[in-house]
Formats: C-alpha cells, sequence, structure tokens
C-alpha cells in the first residue's frame, strides 16, 4: 500500500485526533512526492443488505477488497494525481470526476489510468457515468480542499434491486417504475451509519465542522439537521443556497453541498432524510438515511 | 461541580428575578381516533381516520394539522403532551435546535408511552416558521398527521416578518403536506413504508373547495397591501409554489433565519422539512390565485395541483392539464443522465470572454453567478454556440448555469484568472 492510499483509507479510521496528526504528517513528508502522487482505485463488487437480503452491488474501493461505501477521496487544491482504476466487474466501465474528467473507457478486468490537477476547491461527485451504472452503487465522493478541522463526508444513494439485476445481469428495466427499497449514507443504512466513520459527525462544542454531502442517487435528497443550523458553504446545483443558514434542504441528483457546523450545545443527535419513506429499511424505522452527531461538551 | 455552582450563583445575583423570561404553556394530547374529510380527484367526499395532536381538555379531540403553537422571540415555551393513546408518542420540534433531551427522539431522546406525560421545555431563539411533529415510527405517525406548525414573531409582537424586519398588513400560514389514503384508512395493511403513493395533496390539513372559503386562506386586499405567506412543508414531496403576476413575492427567510439577500421569486420550491416567510404586495385586485404543486422526489414528477385563491372569492378547482401532468421539472432523473446534454464551456479557466457551446441545441439563456450566488451576468441567446463577455468581473470561481431550447438546464464551472 502507498502512502497515498493509506491517507485515504485513513480517512475511513475513526480517532480523529490521532488521524490529523498523522495525516498532517504524511502532507509534510508527501509534498515532494505530490507530482507523483498515485490512486489506486478498484471497481469492485459485494453486496448491501436492505434488512431482509443482500442485493448485488459495486464500489469503487481504495483495495480490490470490497467495502459498501465508495472510498472518499480527499486531496489538497493544486494536487496533481495520477489514478489506476482497475476494473474487476464482468463489464465495462468509466470513471469519470464531475468538472474534471476522467477515463471513458476500462474493459473487464483492465486497468486505465488518468492524471489531473485538482486545482478547483470543492466537493465532486464522481462516478462510473456509463448509463445507469450509478444505479449499481458506483457513484461516491472527491473533495478537494486545504481545511484542517474536524470534516465528515456523507454520500446519499438509493438501491433498487431489480435495476441492478436488470444491469449487472442484463435485463430490461422501466425507469419510470424506479421504485427503490433502500437507502443508504456511504453504502450503510441505519443502525450501521452508527459505525461509519466517515460520517459520523464526533466533535465538541465550539469546533468548526465541514461536513460535504453528495447525492450519488437519482431522487432528490432532503437531509434535515436535529439539534443546529448549519451554513451552507457549496451547493453546486442550488447556488441561491449558499450562505443561507439552514436545518433542512433539497440536493439534486448528482448534487454536492458542503455546509458548516459550530455546535453551541452537546447531545446525541441524528441528521436524516425528511422524505421519510428513506428512513427506513427493510420495513424498519429508523433506519436506512440517517446518520448521527456526537457533540462533546 | 463548583464552578458551575459559582457561575449558578453569579447569575442570580446579577440577574435577579426581573430577568425571568416570558413563558408560554401549551398542554396538548396525542391520539390516534381522529376522522377527517377529504375532496378526491372524482369531486366526492370521503372522511379517513388520522392520528394528531389536540388541546387537552376534559374530552379531547384531535385536529389536522395539530394546534399551531404561538410564541415570541425570546419566550421560553413548555408543551405538556398527554399520552392516552394506546402507542407511543413524541414531539419533536423541527428547527427550533432544542437540546437533546427535549428533542423528541425515541433513540437519543425518549418515548412518552401510554398514560405518560412529557413537558418539552425549549426557548424561542429566532423568530420565523417551524414544525413540530411525532417522531415515533415517524414514517407512518407524521404521514397519518401527526403535526402541526410553531409561529414566532419578533420579541416586541409588531407585525413585522422578523425583529426590526420588514412590516405586513395581514399574515397566512399554509402548511404543506400529503397524505396516502390507503395508508390513513387502514395503517396495518400499509405492506411497507416504500409503498407510500400520496394521493391526497393538503394545505392546513385540508384540500380543494374545503379551503377556497376559508378567510385565512384566501389572500384578499387592494393594492399596495402586504401579505406575510408562511410556507411550510411538513410532507415527503416536494412543493413548487408558482405566484400569479398580481403578486409581487419576495423571500424573506428560510428555516426561521434571514436572508442575507431578500429576492423576488415566481416559483418557489420547498423540500421536505424546508420553511420559508415570502412577502407578498398586490400589484392587481383582478381574481387570480397561487398554484401549490406536490412533486415526486424522482424527477420532479408532477403529482397533483392545489390553489390559493387571490382575491376571489368564488374560486372553483382547476384540473391541472395533461401538460402538467407530464411535466418534469428542474431533476436531473435516469432518463436524462443518459441524454444529459453535452455542454462546453471554453476556454477555461478563461480571462475576458468564454464560449458556451451544444452539441447542436439552441442556448436560450446563460447567467453566470458567483460563489456567494449572486448573478453577475445574464445573457438571452439564441444560437448553439455563444460568447460572453467577462471584464469586470473578478477572478475567481463562477457558476454558468444554461438553460437550452428544450427547457434543460446545465449547469457549469468556470474560473476566471487573468
Amino acid at each position: 500500500m502507498t502512502f497515498d492510499a493509506f491517507r485515504i483509507c485513513a480517512l475511513k479510521t475513526r480517532n480523529f485526533e490521532c488521524m490529523r496528526w498523522l495525516v498532517l504528517l504524511l502532507t509534510f513528508f508527501t509534498i515532494p512526492v505530490w507530482a507523483q502522487q498515485t490512486v489506486e482505485l478498484f471497481i469492485v463488487e459485494g453486496g448491501v443488505t436492505n434488512g431482509n437480503y443482500d442485493m448485488p452491488y459495486f464500489t469503487f474501493n481504495t483495495s480490490d477488497q470490497f467495502d459498501s461505501s465508495n472510498a472518499v477521496l480527499r486531496f489538497q487544491t493544486g494536487e496533481e494525481v495520477t489514478f489506476h482504476v482497475t476494473n474487476r466487474s464482468d463489464f465495462t466501465c468509466a470513471f469519470q470526476v464531475e468538472g474534471y474528467g476522467g477515463i471513458d473507457r476500462i474493459a473487464a478486468d483492465e486497468t486505465e489510468e488518468w492524471t489531473v490537477t485538482f486545482d478547483q476547491p470543492g466537493t465532486y461527485l464522481y462516478e462510473d457515468p456509463t448509463q445507469d451504472h450509478r444505479a449499481l452503487g458506483l457513484g461516491g465522493m472527491l473533495v478537494v480542499s486545504d481545511f484542517t478541522g474536524p470534516e465528515f463526508y456523507a454520500v446519499f444513494t438509493e438501491h433498487d434491486e431489480e435495476w441492478i439485476k436488470a444491469i449487472a445481469e442484463g435485463g430490461v428495466y422501466d425507469r419510470r417504475a424506479y421504485n427503490p427499497e433502500a437507502f443508504t449514507i456511504n453504502g450503510k443504512g441505519f443502525p450501521r451509519t452508527l459505525k461509519d466513520t466517515m460520517s459520523f459527525i464526533e466533535a465538541s462544542v465550539g469546533d468548526t465542522i465541514i461536513v460535504h454531502m453528495t447525492n450519488a442517487g437519482y431522487l432528490h435528497h432532503f437531509p434535515h439537521w436535529h439539534g443546529y443550523h448549519v451554513t451552507i458553504l457549496e451547493a453546486s446545483m442550488h447556488p441561491h443556497y449558499i450562505g443561507w443558514v439552514k436545518d433542512s434542504y433539497g440536493m439534486a441528483p448528482g448534487e454536492s453541498v458542503t455546509v458548516q457546523l459550530v455546535p453551541d450545545k452537546p447531545g446525541m443527535f441524528p441528521v436524516h432524510n425528511h422524505n421519510l419513506v428513506t428512513t427506513t429499511i427493510g420495513g424498519n424505522y429508523p433506519g436506512g438515511m440517517m446518520m448521527h452527531m456526537h457533540i462533546h461538551e | 461541580m463548583n464552578r458551575a455552582l459559582t457561575i449558578a450563583f453569579l447569575s442570580l445575583l446579577l440577574a435577579g428575578p426581573a430577568a425571568a423570561q416570558p413563558l408560554k404553556q401549551y398542554s396538548l394530547v396525542s391520539l390516534m381516533d381522529g376522522v377527517a374529510d377529504f375532496i378526491t380527484d372524482s369531486n366526492t367526499t370521503i372522511s379517513l381516520p388520522f392520528w394528531g395532536f389536540g388541546y387537552t381538555n376534559a374530552n379531547p379531540t384531535i385536529v389536522l394539522p395539530g394546534p399551531t403553537i404561538y410564541a415570541k422571540e425570546g419566550d421560553s415555551i413548555h408543551v405538556e403532551m398527554i399520552n392516552p393513546s394506546m402507542e407511543g408518542h413524541t414531539i419533536h420540534f423541527h428547527g427550533l435546535d432544542v437540546d437533546q433531551a427535549n428533542d423528541g427522539v425515541p433513540h437519543t431522546s425518549d418515548f412518552v408511552l401510554t398514560n405518560q406525560s412529557f413537558t418539552y421545555r425549549f426557548k424561542a431563539t429566532h423568530a420565523g416558521n417551524f414544525l413540530y411533529h411525532c417522531h415515533v415510527t415517524t414514517t407512518l405517525h407524521l404521514a397519518l398527521g401527526m403535526y402541526g406548525m410553531v409561529i414566532v414573531y419578533p420579541a416586541d409582537s409588531s407585525n413585522r416578518i422578523y425583529t426590526n424586519g420588514p412590516t405586513y398588513d395581514r399574515q397566512h400560514a399554509y402548511l404543506l403536506s400529503d397524505l396516502d389514503s390507503r395508508w390513513n384508512a387502514d395503517y396495518t395493511a400499509i405492506g411497507g413504508f416504500t409503498t407510500y403513493a400520496p394521493d391526497l395533496f393538503l394545505i392546513n390539513g385540508k384540500n380543494r373547495s374545503m379551503n377556497y372559503t376559508d378567510t385565512n386562506i384566501q389572500i384578499n386586499g387592494t393594492i399596495g397591501d402586504q401579505h406575510l405567506l408562511r410556507f411550510m412543508n411538513v410532507g415527503y414531496r416536494v412543493n413548487r409554489i408558482i405566484f400569479p403576476s398580481a403578486l409581487n413575492a419576495v423571500v424573506h427567510t428560510s428555516d426561521g433565519r434571514v436572508l442575507d439577500q431578500p429576492y423576488a421569486a415566481d416559483t418557489l420550491i420547498i423540500y421536505p422539512g424546508e420553511r420559508y416567510s415570502v412577502l407578498a404586495e398586490i400589484l392587481d385586485e383582478t381574481p387570480s390565485f397561487v398554484s401549490t404543486d406536490y412533486l415526486d422526489p424522482y424527477r420532479l414528477r408532477f403529482l397533483g395541483r392545489d390553489y390559493i385563491p387571490v382575491n376571489d372569492t368564488n374560486f372553483t378547482y382547476i384540473t391541472p392539464s395533461l401538460e402538467d401532468n407530464m411535466t418534469d421539472t428542474v431533476g436531473v432523473g435516469a432518463a436524462e443522465i443518459a441524454a444529459m446534454p453535452s455542454v462546453l464551456v471554453y476556454p477555461n479557466p478563461a480571462d475576458n470572454q468564454i464560449w458556451v457551446s451544444t452539441q447542436g441545441e439552441s442556448i436560450e439563456h446563460i447567467e453566470i453567478l458567483d460563489m456567494s450566488g449572486r448573478r453577475v451576468r445574464s445573457k438571452h441567446c439564441q444560437y448553439p454556440a455563444e460568447r460572453l463577455e467577462l471584464d469586470g468581473l473578478n477572478e475567481g470561481v463562477y457558476i454558468l448555469n444554461v438553460s437550452l431550447e428544450n427547457g434543460k438546464r446545465v449547469s457549469r464551472r468556470c474560473v476566471v484568472v487573468r
């Protein structure tokens, strides 16, 4: 595992204080290496559960071991990065970063390479733009930022087993009848989100916290914050939101929204989609698109 | 502990009893035995069971929506909830940023079980529009009717939208929600939460002709009158409010917070959980109406419509045209992903001018927004390739919103560097 891949995996690891130092340390040592920074990405098949049964699922991971969360790719402004994307699925895929381009074609079991300089800060959807492949799970978040404080990441996606099977196994699917039955944040439905270190906000009163959200699904999603209002810093498809102080907002399919949270009191609070059909999983409530924050004194 | 005691003692000493905050007290019951009438698509009246909240008294009756809770900015609010029903319920005060103990979420706060009661205590820190709803098996309990509004006035009780904000002559509160008549008819037979398919679209718990003669719903007035319209979406569907040309609608607050820049809108999208205060000036006394649309989170498909009459006491329901029913609005769904128009912006980064081009579709309009969302350029266009001058724009990142002839709208980022 290269240092750089390690930095990305590190974002999935809790113990933020420790990781922050490690990331800073690694950043310091890797500055001269940026010109050759390499990220290994794998398109891997696995399964997500909707509570009653597993459905086939595909994600971009930093190793060829399946993880239901697409890797969060995080870079600093100006970094030059070479991606090696390996397709472990049975069909041709692609890799595209919103606004930056990518790789148009990655045949089954092939590896393709793409080099890019991330010169514009922001939160971006990356995906396999091949028709409907995002429905397989192939959509994640790429962050370009120089922020060094506590930062969290939530990719909202919904899943329709029938559609996934039609794409993965070949078949007909009528998109007009789209009826997803599972709803996840970072590929996990509540209560599994409680163990999702990318979206579980652990911080203290008075901290300035940045939370990046990307809607990698095909439905509009509507995060609602309990306990606090947040300031919207970026909303790629609702630019009028920028600067507004909100507790509820909409994210269009493919949209990324970045918010700043400065908690004024301690507590454990949920953040969930207010289309409450999505806060269920396998017929249970609460479930699905619900993450949490634990704010310490 | 010592420090806390000292602070508490000092606070008492400094503030004294004179600083005791005004207190608003409410007592509500939660019950599951309501019955309400609605008007169906075939213009017949149906009665459906609902769950909800009502005032506490010897023989409590629940109402849809629940009683509105009023307070002034700075007030302390105590809401006692008594639960004589057969299931656990709670009240979550949506947008009031209450502390964890009073948040009404069973898995982080607590249930109010059968024959128990709980008093929710919090402070109204901002004037504006808020919601309350049960947070137990919310998907079901809210859908069946367990919700209401919280309206917070400025501290001085003035007829201003917010403290020191613009004044209004009259105000109206519109709580928009959607209801699946099948769920309300028999909640034990819904067959899974993803079956939710609303067929009744409500304003303040009623629909169609039940509302049109209600003077709290109607917007009646003479030219120059300023009406404050409070819109709140407690449903699971997207609302689209379309204002007639007889009203000059200006959006002033959202989610109980003042917008830095109020803006005029002929259409307002309200996502689930969002609230807006709109100041509407009457420009024309001819009868007209505000349309309230209900759209699906998938591709923002049109699901239904109701109306708010403007200076029209004889308003009758207008069946939406086939065109409305076919409309997909700004949402990008699966079908559009496949056919997403290719719009190129070059050079990017740019210095003094920029080209926007398509693969043959005519561009109708281009606007450039800066990163604070302010429109800095706007151009009406007609060709598949259009040039925009960037003189006078500061270096930085901008958003280009490009409208195409087929109604599609595409956003691109561009960077100006000199």
